[in-house]
């Protein structure tokens, strides 16, 4: 174990596309180093807070649920038992770092939105975005690559009026390899499809595969803007994985 | 009959057409151009008459195909929870 987790406690900061969170466990978890070294941050003035009790039996159902509740919202399931209000995350969850990342994920999906980000199933190489379902060739696209950006869960921000790619500590076998880094975007890449995409496809494409724990008409009002948005300005191919694989 | 647009649904126009999101189910649901007309005038508060004379011209229908139309599209968006 280095000096600096020594020295972080169970407490971290971490900063996505820009957002901070700061995650206040009530006792020690391993693996928080190795998943989010590269994205820790200072914890002054964190946009929420997740704050979180670690516990040996929670919920393990694979779907979450989402319920609506009077101060937010309540998601159980793949380890978490937690409720989304303003500004905060607060409950239990199992004790493993694979379940605190649930949180991470849930928590970014639903965070970002409103501060014009989304989280989606991606890779990228650069500027240019890899989606599609699961099974479709994301990692496959950027593996052996030398600029890739992010593996398996990407966010994407505007940032001063432009759309940026920006990496993130969720993914799959580069899991603690990405540095905090962003790019502009310039393409998505829609995995299992053909030829150029008309705006209306590409928009269907981002909402599906978007990462969204919420079930706020706010929220996926909020959503359906970045969507819109996203699909008319950046332009849209279809493209299938293997084919890619020979460029 | 009257209706009105549910507010919770997220509407959003892309290239001519409305695709409206559900968040309840999550479901998203894309109208066709007969769709997206009825839809726009429903959203202006436009009467039942109006559009289905609207309907007549702008795609060149006769009135009983019009009334058919408007009848199918809004009893299908209302089991949808998109008019209320």
């Amino acid at each position: 174990m280095s000096l600096s987790s020594l020295e972080r406690g169970p407490d971290f900061s971490i900063d996505i596309a820009g957002v901070c969170c700061r995650v206040t466990l009530d006792k020690d978890l391993p693996g928080i180093e190795r998943i989010y070294r590269g994205f820790f941050s200072s914890p002054v003035s964190p946009d929420f807070t997740v704050r979180v009790t670690l516990e040996d039996e929670v919920p393990a159902a694979e779907e979450v649920e989402i319920s609506c509740l009077d101060n937010g919202e309540s998601l159980k399931g793949r380890g978490m038992n937690i409720t989304v209000s303003q500004g905060e995350i607060s409950g239990e969850v199992f004790r493993d770092i694979h379940a605190l990342d649930s949180v991470l994920r849930a928590a970014y999906s639903v965070f970002l939105p409103p501060r014009g980000g989304l989280l989606m199933h991606a890779s990228s190489l650069g500027g240019e975005v890899y989606t599609g379902p699961s099974g479709s060739g994301k990692t496959s696209s950027v593996r052996g690559r030398d600029n890739i950006l992010s593996d398996d869960i990407t966010a994407l921000r505007k940032v001063s009026g432009s759309w940026r790619v920006c990496s993130t500590p969720f993914s799959g076998e580069f899991a603690g390899e990405f540095e905090n880094r962003s790019c502009p975007l310039t393409g998505f890449n829609m995995l299992r499809l053909d030829g150029d995409l008309e705006p209306g496809r590409v928009y269907r494409e981002i909402l599906r595969n978007t990462l969204f724990y919420s079930a706020s008409p706010e929220g996926f009002g909020a959503l359906a803007d970045i969507a819109r948005e996203l699909s008319l300005l950046i332009p849209g191919r279809g493209v299938y994985s293997r084919a890619l694989a020979g460029v | 009959m009257s209706f009105s647009i549910n507010p919770d649904m997220a509407a959003r126009l892309i290239d001519g057409c409305y695709y409206i999101v559900d968040p309840g189910n999550r479901m998203l649901h894309m109208l066709n151009d007969t769709g997206t007309y009825i839809y726009s005038e429903l959203k202006k508060g436009s009467e039942p008459e109006t559009i289905i004379r609207g309907l007549c011209g702008e795609f060149e229908v006769s009135r009983g195909e019009a009334e058919r139309d408007m009848e199918e599209f809004t009893e299908d968006l209302r089991e949808k929870g998109i008019l209320l």
